[in-house]
This record gives C-alpha cells, structure tokens and sequence, in this order.
C-alpha cells in the first residue's frame, strides 16, 4: 500500500477535561484543531503554557482519548500500537528510573519498542556518539545532569528509527550548551530527512529549525505556515521602513541633519553608546514609501561624513509575529490570525 | 525481549537495586537465624500431667482421708510429704468438701517427685516385689530421674486404679540447648503430628497470613501509583505496549517481588522444619505459590486503588479496610456456622423405638417430630458436654447416657461422671415434659450411679448395656444400682458417702488385672459372644461367659503403640482402622491378620457399625462410607444418599442404616436396594433460613483471602496426620467437610475480576 504524504492529519479536534466531582467545570483544551504535518517536515508547535500543545501530543500518541475530531498519524489511527511503532517521543519534564543507568536505560526503552538486544547493541554506539554522552552511559542517570537525560531520551527516542520523531520541550530548562547539543541533534535529524514534530516556547529554536509553524493559543490554533508566510502574514510587514545603522555619536547625527527636515525619517535612537563616537551607533527609521525619502537620507548623512554601518528594509521578527497573536488572543480569545491550514 | 518481559525484568533490577528488599532480607535472614537453635528434645521424665490423672476427686477424696488419719498406710505416706499448704488444704476439704482444682493435685504430686525420703521399707513392702521399681529400691545412690521414677512409682502404687503408669517418654522444647518449661506428655513422634498440624497452620496464619502479608501490602503500595510519574508515564505509552499488558506487568512486578520474599523465607522455614526438627514437610513448600496468590488477592485491591487514587497511603487503608471487611463478614459466617451448623451437627444416631434420635456435638440428645419436622432436644441442653451412649434398653424402656466435660486430645477433666436414665419421650403427648430445657423440671430424666473411673464408651450389652472404662468392662446392673438410689436417698444427697455406693450398680466383666491404656476401643459382636478390644496397638479377644468375659487370645498389630483405632466386630471377622494406616481385617478365632482393605487406603475412620448378619459398614471422617462383607472380603463403596458427608450411621433392629448426613439430615437406607427408605430433613427455623439465605450467600460472593489458610493448613497436613487424634473421642470432633481449593477458585474468580476492572479503568482513563 503507498502511504500517503502526510505524516500526521488532525481533523476538528476537541479535548475538554472536567474538574471537581460535585460542582463540574469543564475546560476546554483543544478546540476544533485541524492541521496536517508532511513526511520529512520539521513542523515547530508554538504557543504559551496551557495552550493545549501537551494535549495535542498526547492525542497523538493516544495517551489521551479525544472528545471529537479525528487524528491520524502515518496513515494509522493515532494511539494505534501500530503507529505507536513507528514514532520516537521525547516526552516533557522526562524522568528516567533511578535505578538505570544510561546504557540499561537504552536497552529497557529499546526492548519496549520491540528491539532485539543484538538490534539495540548495533546502534548504541552511534547514538550515544550523537548526543554525546559516550564515556558516561555507565554512569547511573540519577547521576545526569538535565541536559544529560534529555539527551539520553533524544537517544531512545531515535533509537528504533522512527519515521515521526515528537519532541515535548526538548530544550526546557537547558543551559545554552544544553540547548545548542539538542539543535545540533535536531539538524542532524532534519538532515536525514526525519519528520519531526516539534513542541516548544523557545521561539528561536524554532525559527532556527522547523520548516512549518502552528500557533496555538488557548486551545485553538492560531497560526499555520512556514515562518515566512507568518511574518508576511503579520501586519507590521506591510509597513514599508528601512533602517539605517551609522557610526558616531547622537550629536554628529543630530549636526547631519538638523539643517533639513528629511521627510519620511521617523526616528533616531541610539543602539550603541560609546564615549568614541566612531564606535557608537545610531539607528534611523526612514519612512520607506517613498524611494526618495530614503535616497534623501543616505545623502544627507553621507554629505555630514557620516558612515554607514547597515541599512535594511525592516521584517517583523517570529517573536513579534508570537507576541502579537498570542497578546491579541489574551484581550479576544476567539480571534484567529492569519491561520493558514496546510 | 518482549516488551512486557522489559518490564518485568525492570522490575526485577529495580526491586534488586532498592535496599527495601535488602533490608527484608536481612529481617528474615535474622528471625530464620532466631528460630534455628529452637528445637525439641526427647528424655525421659515421669511428671504428672493432665493425661494420666484418671479420678483425680478420688485421689483428693483418699488423700483428704488420709489427713484424718484414714486411708491405708500408703496413702497417708503420701500425704505426710506433700507441702504443708496443700495438707492444710486437703484438711479442709475433709471437714467441708472444699473443691481442689486438678491443676493444684498435679502440682504437688509433681513436687513429691524429688523428695528423698518417700520411700520407706516398712511402708511401701510389696514395692521391692515390682519389677520396675525392684532395682531403684535397692539403689541407695538414685540419680534425679531415677529418684523421680521411684517416686512415680510409689505414687501410683498408693493410689491403684486412680493414674495411669508413665511409661517416661517425654518432650521438651530447647532454645540452644536449654529446656524451656516443663516436659510435654508427648514423645517427638507423638508431638510431631500437633507441630504439623497446630504450630506449623498457626505461624503461616499469624506470621506469614497477617503479619509478612501487611508488610507486603505496605511495601508495594507505591508501586502502581508511581507508574503515574507523568515523565516516565508517558513514555511507557508511547511504547507499542497496552495499558492493559503494562498495568498487568507491573501487577505481577509486584508479586514478583514479594514471591522472592516468601521464597527465601518458606525455604528457610522448610529447613529450619528438617534440620531442626526433623520435620520434612513439603507441604511449606506448596505454602509458597499459595501466599503468593493470597497476596495477589491484596495487590488486586491496592493496584486498583493505585490506579484511581495514585497515592500509596490511599492503598494501604483502602487495602487494610477491604481487609477488615472480609474478616468481619467471615467472622459472623463463622460465628453463625458454629452455632447453627457445627455445634448442632449429629454426632450419633439412633433409632428409638419408633422414632429417631440424635446425639449432637454439644452433647444434646434430640429427637425427631414427625408433626413440627423438626429435631427436638430432650433432657435438657446443657452444652459443651461429651456424650456417652445412649444406649437404648427396650425392656426397661431406658435410655442411658452420660455427658462429661469436652477435652481434647486425651486431657482428663478429672471428674467422675454420673449416669443419667430417661424414658423415651412420647411425642403425642402434649404434656409430655421431656422436653423441658431445665434437668429439674424434667420428671423423665433420673440421676442413676456415678459411672466406674474414665468411662470410654458405652456399648449395649444382653439386657443391659455395657460401660468400656479405664479399668475394665462394666456391665449395669439395674437392680443394684435401683438399691444404690435407695441409699442415696437415705444419705440425703450427691456427696462423699454415694463414691462409696457406686461400684455396685456396675458388675465388672473382665478380670482385675486388666492392664489396658489409652488409646483404646472395643467392639462387640452383635451376637454379644464375641468382644474385641484395642489398646496401643494390641488386640484382645474376648468371649461372654456367663456373667463375665474371659480373655481367649491376644495379638499385635504392626503400628505404633500411640496410634489411635477404631474396631467393629462380628463372629469371626474383626475390622480393626488404624487412622492413617489401611485397615486390618482380623480373624477373630486366631486374632491373625487375614487382609488389609487396600481399596479403602490409608484414611482415618470415626464409626464401625456391624448388622446383626455381620456386615461392615465403615465411616471415614471425610464422610465416605464403605460396605463390607460379613467375612471381610468384599469392600465396596455404596451408592446411598449421604454418601461423601455421612457424619454418624447406625443399623435399627431390622438390619437398615440410618445415615445422619448434611449437617440435620438423616436417612433410612436399604443397604441391599440402596434406596432411602425414611427421610428426616429438618425444616429451617428463623436464624437458619437467615444463615442460608442471607448471610451465607453473602459470604460466599464476599472475598474471602482468609479461606486461603485452610488450604494453606491442607497442605501443611502430613496426609497421615489429616485427622489429628491421641484419643478415641478426638475422632468425634467435627469435621469440615469442604474441598480444600474452593478458596483458590472464588478468590482467583476475584482476583480476575479486580484485575479486568483495572484493565478497563486504566484503558478508559486519560493519564
């Protein structure tokens, strides 16, 4: 049978817990959530604590049994023990048993996922080599560090080589290194063309890795598209402003351009201070809608020998694109913005 | 690997690097360590006990005597040893009959065991004429034990007919050595039975059954609930395993972990068991997989708990209130099973004339209502009493019987027993007050002579009936002992001066030196030419002449002298059923073994009835009967109503068997048609209907992990120790008559059904 293209398919989604056993509340965790991952995406799941992104893994992994809406993972009921065979997990907050060291922990995760010892030995070497943990899997993991043990369970997760790898906050609470280790780790993964689904809040690892974004927020998605198409889709990308970084000090900018009123400069701030005005910097915002406007400045400053460090049109960044659909979402929780299904 | 095999071994390294289990252990390692120089050691001692006192109010009678000066010579030699405060005692039981409890006697005859000077040549002359005390006589150098043998020996020749000789034989129980206590009336062999059968089911009860048990409970608790661990979860369900099989696998991680325990420590008590004790018991052995599965029953209960509440406190008190609730629910089963059911459950049966009687193991004697179908008690219902007879006198229309304090396992009470005679009741007599509940309103019921010292049975005999004692074979003489009330009478009442009338009323058939112990039993032809009697192993052979029996032959059987038997008897074949060994088939004339009843195996028998054409019909304790022929050749199992939970059987006049079965029921049957004849099937009073339809009911849905010790005891049992007896009358305790694995089943039924609903709570839960 030829399997489709996509790895995971959501459909209508809905999750709703209740709480208290006499006076109920019900909270709704997922709300009408479709979406689709394709093989081989690196797909980043974005959104602030308690937008339901957990919920959604869990689904996948039938973990959690959903109210509504249909959710399918490599061609084969999510939850499945099929599929299940076929995705590596990285869960949140993992916790290995005490009494494992990394190299028995390996095997115990292997032999869970229905590996032989001779298929686990064959390829503990090479993993441990990835995450960097050769020399230490001897070591009880009660014994690793944080950034340790998620790389042990990037390691289990891989080991069986999944085709559809889900990674829980990979890189939560993680020093720099830590965080730089599991990247490497994921690149490597995009590399070999794995389908990774990939949850986080850390919006630069995201940026940095994933081929598509979902934007979920209070259970519902918000957002969906490569990164590009969030950022065009924002609306401060329509704005039209180029920004022109110059060396020296605020006063030699305010001398260049104080004789004439430059039509379309918006602002002057100073990125960089320094008592050597050849090593301060100054930011211009020029107006950029009209061409002119911006050939006036560079002239003008030119004309005052002032250098031109950098000058670029200015792009909203995925943290402005973040920020500004999660904080509209906080004052009208129903607003969806810019979402583009795939 | 598969996967559910990862996780059990997991377990397995996890329990392995948790000191919990260490520390277990350690524990086991050290009560294992504690028990072992705890041993039994066998000697010799000659001390008094309750075994071997037969009257004791007549030693206390004759040595208060003596305090007065009365008594022979060595009676008064006796009394002039004893410590003062017990003289003081017995003075004054000589002026007001003061009561003397036996346990008092025994201590102080114990304490004339180490006295010196009780032998004295001019007082204790035909001493030097015995031959088991001629050498200790004329040693004047006796060590303590032959000095307490010396004594024991003076002792009983001062008080002939009143103890039974020591043969020695002792026990005691040592802690490294050292004897702790006094010595038990047992040999080790003798004891053994009781270790298997009373210490050996009371430590697995207490010890393992409530104390291992709660400290596994406690010590697994946390397990179910930290699966929850929401990191580690989570990653075991992304696995391609089921929540059911990952559930099931931590259940059995569970058991497995606690199996290991009771592993290392069943097989040290097995050793302990062996070395220590010479007791080879595989039966511990078996105990293994059986608290394995009584703890599986718990762990079903905490898992469940564990997988809804996630909290191991929340296990433990759930687990010990589920607990609580199936030892209340099976305390009142008990409760209500005893007094209705194991307490009113017929001992004997008889017919009476036209009617039916029973006797209960309370020591009650019903009969049967015909009008209300119901079994009604006559001559009062005082209860906790060994019954002896009735007999049955038609010519005097009489029923004799006697009851006596219960005591088991051969302990005497020590009290003389009285004879008690009543009418048969008339049963369409509405006036008729037979069955009044208080002796003293019964105008039926008479008091008649005090029955010889220890009587053991009661038999019918000619026109009479028979009295099989410690001392001999009595027979009533009715005429006597009608003279015997007359001076009672005139006396004025119960007191010293009846002891001295009571021998009259029963003629002693057999000769004075009758030297037959316990255990003992006789039977008796129904032609009453032929007696039998059994004591310790030996058999003798009887014949009615004239108004007395004459010893004709004597034989031994190839037993243990210790071993309790029952016999029954025609012309000239004899059964004789050794308990746990296949029974002997005797020719009377020669007393010589003719056959053994292989088809009837090793099993313990509790009646032997004999028709008046010789046929056997035998009763195991189990409730299995068996027919055999006149001659002893033929034994086949009859297929008649009761077969399987018979408790007692008797032949009326016309060679038919009553069949008292079922706990109240009781049937005529044709032995030759197998076909019931009569049927006594008691209606249910109120508290029956409510044991029935109520409270058993519900017992039997409830749980019931304690059930589990009976198989536990079961297996616990040396197959030749099933029924546990030193005595003719322990054959008469009741037995439960249940199959020993019906708790394996219901509780494995339970167990399966906790386990689904876990299965299906964890399948439907969001974790």
């Amino acid at each position: 049978m030829q399997s489709s293209a996509t790895a995971i398919e959501v459909a209508d989604l809905s999750k709703t817990y209740q709480e208290g056993l006499i006076f109920r509340k019900i909270h709704n965790a997922l709300n009408n959530i479709t979406l689709s991952v394709q093989r081989g995406e690196v797909f980043g799941l974005l959104g602030p604590n308690g937008a339901g992104k957990t919920t959604l893994i869990k689904i996948l992994l039938g973990i959690l049994h959903p109210n509504q809406g249909t959710a399918r993972v490599l061609d084969m009921a999510a939850g499945s023990k099929s599929a299940r065979r076929k995705i590596g997990y990285l869960p949140e907050n993992l916790v290995f048993p005490r009494h494992h060291t990394g190299r028995s922990a390996l095997y115990f995760y292997g032999r869970l996922s229905e590996m032989s010892d001779s298929e686990i030995a064959s390829k503990e070497r090479e993993l441990f080599d990835l995450v960097s943990l050769t020399g230490r899997e001897h070591e009880p993991v009660r014994r690793y560090s944080k950034g340790m043990r998620q790389r042990l369970g990037l390691a289990q997760s891989m080991l069986h080589d999944p085709d559809l790898l889900i990674f829980d906050e990979p890189t939560d609470g993680l020093d720099p290194m830590g965080r730089s280790q599991i990247r490497d780790v994921l690149f490597q993964l995009k590399q070999r063309g794995k389908t990774v689904f990939l949850n986080s809040h850390i919006l630069q690892e995201v940026e940095l890795i994933c081929d598509r974004v979902a934007i979920m927020a209070l259970g519902k998605l918000r957002g969906i598209g490569t990164i590009d198409e969030l950022i065009e889709n924002h609306p401060d990308a329509s704005k039209a402003t180029v920004i022109v970084e110059v060396l020296g000090s605020a006063q030699q900018v305010q001398d260049a351009t104080q004789n004439c009123v430059i039509s379309g400069m918006q602002s002057v701030q100073s990125v960089q201070d320094s008592k050597d005005s050849q090593s301060a910097i100054q930011r211009i915002s020029v107006d950029a809608t009209n061409q002119a406007n911006v050939d006036k400045v560079v002239d003008q400053l030119r004309a005052a020998s002032v250098s031109i460090y950098r000058m670029e049109r200015f792009r909203p960044t995925l943290e402005q694109v973040f920020m500004s659909i999660v904080g509209s979402v906080s004052a009208q929780p129903n607003a969806k913005i810019n979402s583009s299904p795939h | 690997m598969k996967p559910y095999f990862a996780i059990l071994y997991d377990s397995f390294l996890e329990s392995v690097s948790s000191k919990v289990l260490w520390i277990l252990l350690l524990a086991w390692t050290l009560i294992l360590a504690a028990l072992f120089p705890l041993s039994l050691s066998q000697g010799e001692s000659y001390a008094f006990n309750g075994t071997n006192i037969k009257s004791a109010k007549t030693i206390l009678d004759q040595l208060a005597a003596a305090s007065a000066g009365k008594g022979t010579r060595k009676q008064k030699a006796v009394f002039a040893k004893l410590d003062q405060e017990f003289q003081g005692i017995l003075k004054q039981r000589q002026a007001n009959q003061t009561r003397i409890s036996v346990g008092k006697l025994i201590d102080s005859l114990n304490k004339l065991l180490l006295v010196k000077d009780l032998y004295d040549k001019e007082i204790w002359t035909t001493a030097g004429k015995r031959s088991e005390l001629k050498d200790l006589v004329e040693n004047e150098n006796r060590s303590p034990i032959e000095l307490e043998r010396l004594n024991r020996g003076l002792i009983d020749l001062a008080f002939e007919g009143s103890i039974e000789s020591s043969s020695g034989q002792a026990s005691w129980v040592t802690y490294g050595g050292i004897k702790l206590g006094s010595a038990l009336p047992l040999s080790i062999n003798q004891a053994k039975p009781f270790i298997e059968t009373g210490i050996f089911p009371l430590v697995m009860r207490l010890g393992l059954g409530i104390g291992a048990m709660f400290v596994a409970i406690i010590i697994t608790s946390p397990m179910i609930p930290d699966m929850f661990q929401p990191g580690s979860l989570h990653l075991l369900l992304s696995k391609p395993i089921s929540r059911s099989v990952l559930f099931l696998t931590k259940f059995v991680g569970g058991c497995t972990f606690v199996a290991f325990n009771i592993v290392y420590l069943l097989i040290g008590l097995y050793l302990y068991a062996g070395l220590r004790l010479d007791i080879w018991n595989t039966g511990i052995l078996w105990c293994i997989p059986l608290f394995i599965f009584m703890f599986m029953i718990f762990y079903s209960v905490s898992a469940l708990v564990g997988l809804i509440w996630k909290n191991p406190i929340i296990c433990v008190v759930v687990t010990a209130m589920f607990w609580a609730l199936c030892l209340g629910v099976g305390w009142i089963h008990f409760f209500f099973d005893l007094n209705l059911n194991l307490q009113n459950q017929t001992q004997r049966i008889y017919s009476v004339g036209d009617t039916t009687m029973i006797g209960t193991q309370q020591g009650r004697l019903q009969f049967w209502d015909d009008e209300s179908r119901q079994w009604k008690t006559a001559f009062g219902d005082r209860n906790g009493q060994k019954l002896l007879g009735p007999v049955w006198v038609p010519n005097d229309n009489a029923i004799y019987f006697a009851r006596s304090r219960q005591m088991p396992f051969g302990f005497r009470s020590g009290e003389n027993v009285t004879l008690e005679l009543g009418r048969a009741p008339d049963l369409k007599d509405p006036n008729d007050t037979t069955f009044k509940t208080k002796l003293w309103d019964d105008g039926r019921l008479d008091s008649g002579p005090e029955l010889p010292p220890e009587p053991q049975q009661f038999f019918k005999w000619k026109n009479t009936f028979g009295v099989f004692a410690q001392d001999g074979i009595y027979a009533y003489d009715a005429e006597t002992a009608a003279k015997a009330e007359q001076q009672k009478s005139m006396f004025g009442g119960f007191g010293f001066g009846i002891a001295k009338t009571v021998l009259p009323a029963y003629k002693l058939l057999t000769p004075k030196n009758w030297d037959l112990t316990r255990p003992m039993d006789i039977g008796v032809a129904p032609s009453m030419e032929h007696v039998i009697t059994y004591s310790r192993g030996k058999l003798k052979h009887w014949t009615s002449q004239n108004d007395s029996l004459e010893e004709v032959g004597k034989a031994s059987l190839e037993i243990p002298d210790e071993t309790v038997a029952i016999l029954g008897t025609n012309d000239r074949t004899c059964i004789v059923c050794p308990i746990g060994v296949v029974p002997f088939v005797i020719d009377v004339e020669t007393l010589q073994v003719r056959k053994r009843l292989d088809d009837v195996g090793e099993a313990a028998f509790k009646q032997i009835k004999v028709d008046s054409k010789g046929r056997f019909v035998l009763l195991t304790t189990d409730g299995t009967l068996w027919e055999v022929d006149a001659d002893g050749e033929k034994c086949t199992k009859p297929s008649v109503i009761g077969q399987g939970k018979a408790i007692a059987i008797q032949f009326n006049e016309s060679d038919q068997l009553w069949i008292a079965h079922s706990g109240k029921r009781a049937d005529l049957v044709d032995l030759d048609s197998k076909k019931s004849l009569l049927s006594r099937n008691p209606k249910l009073g109120i508290a029956e209907s409510i044991f029935a339809y109520v409270i058993n009911p519900f017992y039997q849905v409830n749980p019931k992990p304690a059930a589990v010790n009976e198989t536990i005891e079961f297996v616990l049992k040396n197959p030749k120790n099933k029924t546990l007896a030193i005595d003719r009358t322990d054959l008469d305790v009741p037995k439960v008559v249940s199959d020993p694995w019906t708790p394996i089943w219901s509780n494995l039924a339970f167990v399966v059904v906790m386990l689904t609903v876990s299965c299906w709570y964890l399948y439907r839960q969001d974790l």
